[in-house]
């Protein structure tokens, strides 16, 4: 086929959804740049007036805003819990894609049943198994149960499905051991879709507000969605400190999402969609 | 790649383990805190304070009001209890099981405002007494002609005075609505003791809530929504933001928003009378925080020393002193500086305030859940659906009495 | 011959618990975090449990008596269906709509792409809070806009119906990027000789989208309907910081109610029981959809 360029109408509706998408994020941003009077206009403006950092240096001025250590915990917590996400998710994909035994039915729907669960009405329970481990309170509670994403595992399942048998099989014959087998072929071929889970993870995790809800009391602890969600008094709503933090918490996933959304669409391109 | 994913897996190993674990398990309270403005700063120069008297660490723990309740009662439940925490009588009331009794602790004459248990224990050391009042725009009413009343007037306005007044407002370029009422059913309540009746006919056994005084109150209530003297949107965005946009004629809340004011307002603002009942009664509800002391936390005896500590004049009085709130302490005389006028005006509502009237308010706070009930009826009063005043008011009082039953 | 076979059969015993071993780590963290409270929370159900360090006192159905007299509840789960009514068709077009779009030969269509995901990409706490700063009523953007254009203001969030609407808006605005990437993938994988031969037959755009773009898109369009539907099942954060629910209620949702019941009335077995009652619902919808999709041959 011979490569055309869409109309020019179409490129006009195209960046009419852009901005979109983009505006309202936009105003959020440069408002956090107005001084607190402007926060307060009875006609905002789209930019601010006058530019000022106050917002963002009451976040570090502040003791009781641990900005810092917010974002550092948001950090780890992502980061480690995307690693732990990609190991298992991709031997239990491994495993429901691969071999058929007793029960594998049943799991695939167990797994993909707890989609339907929202945390929140099971908040108590949750609470209490998390203090039992001794999780409670520490980071290891936002790392640990969340890596277990029943949309990872699917995705996962979905993509080896793709790879030939032939290969598993012959190295079988060849005397393989299991392990050995999953390490250098399932995960070299997996990668597209290992890209994808660690992308999603990392937003996922990023994101968290529930588990942090649950598990974490002391406040050099929170992730920076809890300390966003903290952020409100009995009377009163802090939206100069909301919106600089907001702002704060939106970078990171910037970075991320320029840096892979190619791989990241190629890799829903390529897994879930497929069959 | 490869190397590259062995450095960041042992990065973020280091960092977990550190972060993890990195917790100094030296012996310290914890002191449970929500601030709507200075209040945690104040409270920690305080706290470097009895540090530095006793050695004894207590650590601040501020925590948003949204999520207050819910992460005091996941800490009861995992026996993980702080050993203080600031109270609501809300909070007192529904953890009331939780509190450490207080009785022998500080001086009950001393204090005014002490929330009891139903053995009449005190469960907290009350801290400031809040008072409600009327905040008004002082540029937006002169320009506009509004008469009103100012402090120390013998002849103040009753409801209909206000609303002909208040009415100028109506209509006006830079006006959007004449004024803003806080949504809490508490700043309603007021309203009903200035028509000069209690709530309860006999406490905790029935009420007057289907009365006709109580009927006109509420009818005041839903008259401004209805005539839109005052704006709905305080349901969605708090009432002193839409007041900070100068816009708004009055604020109808209390004295903890004198602070916010004071930092923030570019107009010219201060308190006035609120109006009066057709008899002419004046009255506030009277409220406040605490400080409680949870039981379970294993530090109870360490947390009422605390309580001892604070409840001494210089400490108490520093702590209203500073924010600045009005003191729960009998015959604390403050200094407020140039706020004086204005925490003197809340003053004057709560000495015009009938003692039967704020004890009956003080049966009202016992009633399990009271106030999501009292901020019900507040939103069916602004969205009344076709109900009159007295279906809204038979319903809380349905729900009331059933909770007592329970 | 003895030895021999018995490292046969512990090979075979080995090659039978391999996947076993493979899922466990996964299964036991689903165990731990997600079944066994799960199967504690329907126990609460049947309970006077609060929450607070007190023992569960067995009730009985009690609760589920209760929950069936309560009309706010009946009202939440009715707003909450009448929401997934509402707001799954227009996020499936409009995804569907985004992913033909990016399908063109666009200049600059990295960009597009990116910029349409962009708002999945922020958690749902900050879109509530994006909105709610640009919607509110006096000062927020939206109607400065409408006043400065001379339209005049209107109620929006204190106006019930607006502030529906809004959520079903918003909840579009933030997950349609989501369901977009889906519909593409399968957009791209769908033969081009499919469209050569429709063309041939003299098709036109229209005829050829109903004909041969849609019916291709059918494993796609289940699944999107099954994780949208659950994902607006299960509203929450969104809400909180956005509507709390208001004005009046009219954004009070399922969950929300649960976690109001559990948390601010510290009732956490009518609280369970509750949330039985909505997963059964929610069960229902899915299995529903599922069933139907079958019986069409979709699966």
């Amino acid at each position: 086929m011979k490569k055309k360029r869409a109309s020019f109408l179409t490129h006009i509706f195209a960046i009419f959804w852009v901005l979109f998408f983009l505006l309202p994020v936009l105003y959020v941003v440069f408002s956090a740049f107005k001084s607190r009077s402007e926060l307060f206009q009875h006609i905002p403006t789209f930019f601010p007036r006058d530019w000022t950092l106050d917002n963002f240096k009451r976040l570090i001025d502040n003791p009781y805003f641990m900005t810092y250590e917010w974002i550092r915990n948001s950090f780890i917590v992502a980061i480690a819990s995307t690693v732990v996400a990609v190991v298992i998710n991709t031997m239990s994909g491994y495993a429901l894609a691969k071999f058929r035994f007793k029960g594998d039915t049943i799991i695939l729907i167990v797994i993909l049943s707890t989609i339907m669960l929202p945390l929140e009405v099971i908040m108590v329970p949750i609470a209490r198994i998390i203090r039992t481990l001794g999780l409670y309170n520490t980071l290891w509670a936002l790392i640990i149960p969340p890596a277990a994403t029943p949309a990872g595992i699917f995705l996962m399942r979905q993509f080896l499905l793709t790879i030939p048998d032939d290969l598993i099989e012959s190295a079988r014959i060849d005397g393989a051991s299991e392990w050995r087998i999953f390490r250098s072929i399932i995960v070299p071929n997996a990668k597209p879709a290992i890209a994808t889970i660690a992308i999603f993870s990392f937003m996922w995790r990023w994101n968290d507000y529930v588990w942090p809800l649950i598990a974490i009391r002391s406040p050099s602890r929170y992730t920076l969605q809890l300390g966003i969600s903290t952020l409100s008094g009995e009377y009163t709503t802090d939206w100069a400190a909301l919106l600089a933090i907001s702002t704060i918490s939106m970078i990171p996933m910037l970075v991320v999402f320029l840096i892979f959304q190619r791989n990241f669409v190629q890799g829903v391109a390529e897994t879930g969609m497929k069959g | 790649m490869k190397k590259f994913f062995v450095l960041l897996i042992a990065m973020v190993t280091f960092f977990t383990v550190a972060a993890c674990t990195t917790d100094d398990d030296e012996k310290v309270l914890e002191m449970m805190w929500f601030s709507d403005g200075n209040e945690a700063d104040v409270m920690a120069s305080i706290l470097q304070k009895y540090y530095r008297e006793t050695g004894v660490v207590i650590m601040l723990n501020p925590i948003g009001w949204n999520v207050y309740e819910t992460r005091l009662g996941t800490m009861i439940d995992g026996d993980d209890q702080p050993a203080l925490i600031r109270t609501t009588e809300g909070v007192m009331n529904n953890f009331q099981d939780h509190m450490v009794e207080l009785d022998g602790v500080f001086d009950e004459e001393g204090f005014n405002n002490i929330f009891r248990n139903a053995a009449g224990n005190p469960l907290g050391l009350p801290m400031d007494v809040t008072a409600n009042g009327l905040y008004v725009n002082f540029d937006l009413l002169d320009k506009y002609d509004v008469n009103y009343p100012t402090r120390g007037d013998d002849d103040i306005w009753d409801w209909d005075e206000f609303i002909t007044e208040m009415s100028k407002l109506k209509g006006q370029d830079d006006v959007s609505y004449p004024g803003v009422f806080d949504f809490q059913g508490h700043r309603f309540m007021p309203l009903m003791y200035q028509q000069g009746i209690t709530m309860w006919d006999e406490p905790l056994e029935s009420m007057n809530l289907k009365s006709q005084e109580a009927q006109d109150a509420l009818q005041i209530l839903m008259d401004l929504y209805a005539d839109e003297i005052i704006s709905k949107e305080v349901f969605s965005t708090g009432a002193q933001e839409l007041m900070m946009s100068g816009r708004y004629g009055f604020h109808m809340s209390g004295n903890w928003f004198v602070s916010f004011y004071e930092d923030n307002a570019d107009f010219n603002w201060g308190v006035v009378p609120m109006p009066t009942g057709p008899e002419g009664q004046r009255a506030t509800v009277l409220g406040g925080k605490s400080l409680s002391a949870v039981k379970g936390s294993g530090m109870e005896e360490e947390a009422k020393a605390f309580i001892e500590w604070f409840s001494q004049p210089e400490i108490h009085d520093e702590f209203n002193q500073f924010v600045p709130f009005l003191s729960a302490r009998v015959g604390a005389d403050i200094d407020f500086g140039d706020l004086d006028p204005v925490l003197g005006m809340f003053q004057d509502e709560i000495s015009a305030t009938p003692t039967t009237l704020t004890a009956d308010w003080v049966y009202m706070t016992q009633v399990p859940g009271i106030y999501p009930m009292i901020n019900d009826m507040t939103n069916a009063a602004a969205y009344p659906n076709g109900k009159s005043a007295l279906d809204i008011l038979t319903e809380l009082e349905q729900k009331i009495l059933d909770e007592l039953d329970d | 011959m003895a030895k021999k076979e018995q490292s046969f059969k512990s090979y075979i015993f080995r090659q039978k618990a391999v996947p076993y071993v493979f899922l466990s780590p996964n299964m036991l963290i689903f165990g731990l975090f997600i079944i066994t409270p799960a199967i504690m929370g329907v126990y609460f159900s049947f309970t006077n449990f609060r929450g607070l360090g007190d023992q569960p006192q067995w009730i009985g159905m009690q609760n589920y008596v209760n929950l069936f007299t309560d009309p706010d509840l009946f009202g939440a789960i009715l707003n909450t269906i009448y929401l997934v009514a509402v707001t799954l068709p227009i996020v499936f077009f409009f995804s569907l709509l985004l992913a033909i779009i990016l399908v063109q030969p666009l200049r600059g269509r990295p960009i597009i792409r990116a910029t349409y995901y962009w708002p999945v990409m922020i958690s749902f706490l900050v879109v509530g809070l994006i909105w709610r700063w640009i919607l509110r009523d006096s000062m927020g953007y939206f109607n400065g806009l409408l006043d400065t254009l001379g339209i005049g203001r209107i109620e929006t969030l204190l106006n019930p119906r607006f502030a529906w609407w809004s959520v079903v808006f918003v909840f579009t605005w933030s997950r349609a990027g989501y369901y977009m990437v889906m519909f593409m993938a399968a957009l791209l994988s769908i033969p081009s000789q499919l469209y050569e031969a429709a063309e041939i037959d003299g098709a036109n755009r229209w005829q050829r989208f109903l004909h041969v773009t849609y019916p291709s898109l059918r494993p796609a369009r289940l699944m999107i309907f099954i994780l949208a539907g659950m994902e607006i099942f299960k509203i929450y954060p969104l809400v909180e910081s956005f509507t709390r629910g208001g004005p009046n209620y009219a954004t009070e949702f399922a969950v929300r109610y649960i976690y109001e019941t559990a948390f601010s009335y510290r009732q956490i077995g009518l609280a369970s029981a509750m949330s039985v009652v909505m997963i059964a619902i929610v069960m229902i919808f899915t299995l529903g959809n599922l069933a139907l999709a079958k019986r069409r041959g979709a699966i």
